[in-house]
């Protein structure tokens, strides 16, 4: 039984499937989205416990996607992961209230780190501060 | 640290907010890790001299820039209000960091095309300076340029962010470093594959189809579409004749060429000229230029001004055909040398083609070959060399420099320029050669003109494919037939090139000059001469090879290229690392230490570090003793160790501010302490513990000069809970985190350490960085140490193995307290490792008897 259910949004295919079978193989169940409308869906259907998604999307990019998640999921946390690395965009997205932002090629482990520290984490989850 | 806050919620007696605060506690603590990890990069990346990606470079400050606002938000989250002023610093910063760090220059809103009749010197910014001087040539020479477009940079940025391609193209580039032949193969293969078959927005397209039907008058007409690249600032680089050109396009086809012509941006060759340049991809962005197809019996370049033997003349190289044999190396083109004062031809010297160029029926260019007896008859008459030499006189009177002007004449004899460029380079040089021969040494080949001076010798090896490219073993003599530009992907690996044609005012010497590389070209029969493994000495400034190493010609040998060429990734990062890397924030405990003084990202990273800690503590000293969760712990160690005990991780006991080991329950502390408290070590410096002044006294870290006046044994803090430590210490100059974990379901447990600083310089405290990770590394810690800093780590492992890491860790922090004094060598270095090992624990070298 996975520990932890991923949403993976990204359009580039070469790094979305082996990083979902990577993640699969550490116990973390994942669902791939190949672009930020197909994510929007996916998270309408399921729970996901955070998502991990692209900055640079064709159509609704990574940081669009953000800001519609904190209106319409604001429980979901989201790590931007981003291949092309850009302070105005990296600060912007934790301004929208991303957990993190980490850069391609990520350790595995350090994402995993970052994702269980997210999914923890009290802030990003309105209501259940003091609980 | 992951379970901090699920621990607390566990806890006997929740504190108001405290959940929250902790998480954003952990936040920071995390992120002060990652942005410190990102200095540490900066600095070692300034001090080793490796080649830098642009690449690399984006990611160490971007990533030391976000994580900076990382700690800031969970400062702010955590405070409220209270350090707001630290935003506009961080801000004030970020913005400065992102303009330097990013560099995209503020576009001439001009549109996706440009008509060239409305081109000027004035819009080089926005279409390259290919296309601006040819809007200008029209003006200077009505008549006499075809009509055309030019395509934009706006359009180039449209079309590279259009599906993220841009940053696609970036991911595929990172990994390319220069010399490394076959990375770059591949990565211009996946590149221009990708661009090729990318889309081209629709409003692009329509614009670009739009103007080229603007200048349709029939069913027949043929554009060129050539690339007009340009370097930031406007600034076109001398190879962007390495570009593809589109010859020979019907108006549909004007898409689909452009987009080629872009892809050719990523050829093999290309990526290796910016390299070698050190330009940063994204400050090259490539404009083009369409223009009508002239249809050329004879074409070529004349150069306006360029030095001969008898002063400085003009030189016009001219083949049948297309003029594209010209300067590819391909052909010998006949050479006229014209004098512009007199007007008159001084000399002509006939080439030899075997075959030219011409377009193909529908589309594109074919190759035809020329019968025996037309190949040496030269292709322009002398009054069409005056009649085009004249327009390229009256060009550089306008414009004010020397020109190299590509031109055509088409079968009805009327002169036509196609390209118009800056020679400055060229127009310095002297012609001839420059040394005299070394006597008596051995001739291989004398003939051959020097395209690129200096000296070098080397191995032999014969470049012809694309195979003998990748063959290539570096600092060899290539010898080559015919100067093929796509050789230029080599040059930065090569001791020189020899080629048996190529001429001067070609690209690949062009490019061979511009990396420092010694080139004798047209040097007739040298491939059959210099067989492959000889060892030769190419003397280019005296045009000449010998057989053998002639040490007297290689005694004055032109500086290499790396010594030679700019930087500009590391220029970049040393002038953003000034905004970064110092720490000229006070100590906290003399005046002025405010948001208000922080005038770097480290500054912010120590002022958030610090303000967090304190935060942690709002409630106030005595609030905390009152609750029984703040300790100090009795040591026989020289720390001054605070204990924050999040509920169970000391012994219930009455209050009365102290505590010592064994009332400590906290496995990974125990076991930490004791090996820090191993009766085998010796501490050098014991210091009283006190308690007293704990609200002024705050944790603090350094690995910089001025934190030296600071005096030793400021607090250290412990959390703890009953399985879970996390120990920020600091103990004389450095600073160290243990954050571990030790419980029985060994997936659970990890522990993970962090060194960094020093009293002595960098160079023997990046000594004590590897020898802790050396000696971490035997133990089964996963380790990384760049400069001063290490980080090591062990995860998934039985309680039994932690409580030995632990352990280790803890002596480990004994053994190496101070210890940088004493590595003032690697062998001294080695002298402690063995020790070490040895168990000799109490080992000071010489250390206490200097």
């Amino acid at each position: 039984m996975a520990d932890l259910r991923l949403l993976l949004v990204d359009d580039e295919v070469e790094f979305l499937e082996p990083m979902a079978a990577r993640l699969t193989r550490r116990n973390v169940s994942c669902v791939t989205a190949g672009s930020g409308e197909e994510a929007l869906k996916l998270l309408v259907a399921g729970h996901f416990d955070c998502a991990v998604v692209d900055v640079k999307m064709p159509g609704i990019d990574g940081l669009e996607l953000l800001r519609r998640m904190r209106w319409n999921h604001p429980d979901v946390p989201v790590v931007l992961l981003t291949g092309h690395a850009s302070i105005e965009l990296g600060v912007q997205g934790m301004e929208l209230g991303a957990f993190d932002y980490l850069m391609k090629p990520v350790d595995l482990d350090e994402l995993l780190d970052t994702v269980r520290r997210a999914v923890q984490q009290p802030t990003m989850r309105p209501g259940r501060d003091n609980a | 640290m992951e379970f901090l806050t699920r621990l607390f919620r566990r806890n006997r007696e929740p504190v108001p907010n405290m959940e929250k605060r902790i998480a954003c506690f952990r936040e920071v603590l995390q992120a002060n890790n990652a942005a410190l990890g990102f200095i540490a990069d900066i600095q070692e990346t300034m001090a080793s001299g490796r080649p830098l990606a642009a690449a690399d470079v984006s990611r160490m400050v971007a990533g030391v820039t976000v994580q900076t606002y990382r700690m800031v938000s969970n400062l702010m989250r955590m405070t409220g209000d209270r350090y707001r002023e630290l935003l506009p610093r961080f801000d004030r910063l970020k913005t400065k960091l992102a303009k330097m760090a990013e560099l995209t220059p503020a576009l001439q809103p001009v549109g996706f095309v440009v008509p060239l009749a409305e081109v000027g010197p004035g819009l080089a910014d926005a279409v390259g300076q290919k296309s601006a001087y040819l809007g200008e040539a029209q003006r200077i020479l009505p008549g006499h340029v075809p009509d055309g477009f030019a395509i934009t940079v706006e359009a180039y940025r449209a079309f590279m962010e259009a599906d993220g391609l841009a940053s696609r193209v970036a991911a595929a580039l990172d990994p390319v470093r220069e010399g490394e032949v076959a990375s770059c193969f591949e990565a211009s293969a996946r590149i221009m594959q990708m661009i090729e078959g990318a889309r081209v927005p629709e409003s692009l397209a329509a614009a670009i189809e739009a103007a080229a039907a603007g200048l349709s008058d029939g069913p027949g007409v043929r554009f060129a579409v050539r690339s007009s690249a340009l370097q930031e600032g406007g600034t076109e680089m001398s190879f962007a004749g390495q570009y593809r050109s589109m010859l020979n396009i019907p108006p549909d086809g004007v898409v689909d060429a452009y987009r080629r012509v872009i892809a050719s941006k990523y050829s093999p060759e290309a990526i290796t000229y910016r390299l070698g340049r050190g330009f940063r991809d994204p400050e090259v962005a490539m404009c083009c230029c369409v223009i009508r197809m002239v249809e050329a019996a004879s074409a070529g370049v004349v150069y306006t001004t360029f030095p001969t033997s008898s002063g400085l003349k003009t030189i016009l190289q001219a083949v049948r055909g297309l003029g594209l044999a010209a300067v590819d190396g391909s052909a010998e083109p006949s050479t006229y040398t014209l004098d512009r004062r007199s007007g008159k031809v001084l000399d002509m010297k006939a080439g030899l083609q075997v075959e030219f160029l011409r377009s193909a029926a529908r589309e594109g260019t074919e190759k035809i070959r020329l019968g025996e007896s037309h190949r040496r008859i030269p292709a322009v008459t002398g009054e069409q060399a005056l009649q085009v030499a004249d327009l390229g006189w009256r060009l550089e009177a306008k414009l004010g420099m020397p020109l190299d002007v590509e031109w055509a004449i088409d079968h009805q004899g009327k002169a036509f320029v196609l390209q118009v460029r800056m020679l400055p380079e060229v127009a310095n040089r002297t012609a001839g050669p420059t040394r005299s021969r070394v006597r008596n040494a051995p001739v291989l080949v004398d003939r051959g003109v020097r395209a690129s001076g200096g000296s070098a010798c080397g191995p032999v090896f014969r470049v012809e494919s694309d195979l003998d490219i990748l063959r290539c073993p570096e600092g060899s003599v290539i010898t080559t037939h015919e100067a093929n530009p796509r050789f230029a992907v080599l040059l930065p690996r090569a001791a020189a090139i020899v080629a048996d044609m190529g001429e001067v005012t070609g690209h690949l010497a062009t490019v061979a000059r511009e990396l420092r590389i010694p080139a004798l070209f047209a040097a007739r029969d040298a491939t059959a001469k210099l067989l492959p493994g000889m060892m030769v000495t190419v003397d280019a400034d005296a045009e000449v090879v010998y057989a053998g190493r002639i040490e007297a010609a290689l005694d004055s040998a032109a500086p290499g290229a790396r010594d030679v060429r700019r930087d500009p990734h590391r220029e970049l990062l040393q002038s953003v690392s000034a905004l970064i890397v110092p720490l000229t924030l006070r100590d906290r405990l003399a005046s002025g230490y405010s948001p208000r003084r922080c005038s770097t990202l480290h500054d912010i990273i120590r002022f958030c570090h610090q303000a967090t800690v304190e935060a942690m503590f709002d409630l106030g000293d005595r609030a905390l003793r009152d609750r029984q969760v703040l300790r100090q712990l009795v040591s026989p160690v020289p720390i001054d160790c605070r204990v924050f005990d999040f509920g169970g991780g000391l012994q219930p006991r009455t209050a009365d501010g102290e505590v010592t080991l064994d009332e400590v329950v906290c496995r990974p502390m125990r076991e930490l302490w004791k090996g820090m408290t191993d009766p085998r070590l010796r501490w050098r410096q014991l210091r009283p513990v006190s308690l007293r002044g704990f609200m002024s006294a705050v944790v603090d870290y350094n690995f910089d000069s001025d934190a030296r006046l600071r005096r030793m044994g400021e607090p250290s803090y412990a959390f703890i809970t009953p399985d879970y430590l996390n120990l920020n210490s600091r103990i004389g100059y450095h600073f160290a985190t243990v954050d571990a974990r030790i419980c029985e379901v060994h997936e659970s447990n990890y522990a993970s350490f962090r060194f960094v600083g020093g009293s002595t310089g960098i160079e023997q405290r990046s000594r004590r960085a590897r020898l802790i990770e050396r000696l971490l590394a035997a133990s089964g810690f996963e380790t990384d140490c760049r400069a001063d800093l290490v980080n090591a780590r062990i995860r998934h492992r039985p309680a039994l193995e932690m409580d030995t890491a632990l352990f280790q860790v803890g002596l480990l922090m004994g053994y190496v307290n101070h210890l940088d004094m004493a590595l003032v060598s690697d062998a001294v270095m080695q002298v402690y490792e063995d020790a070490f090992f040895a168990g000799n624990y109490g080992f000071k070298g010489d250390v206490d008897s200097p």
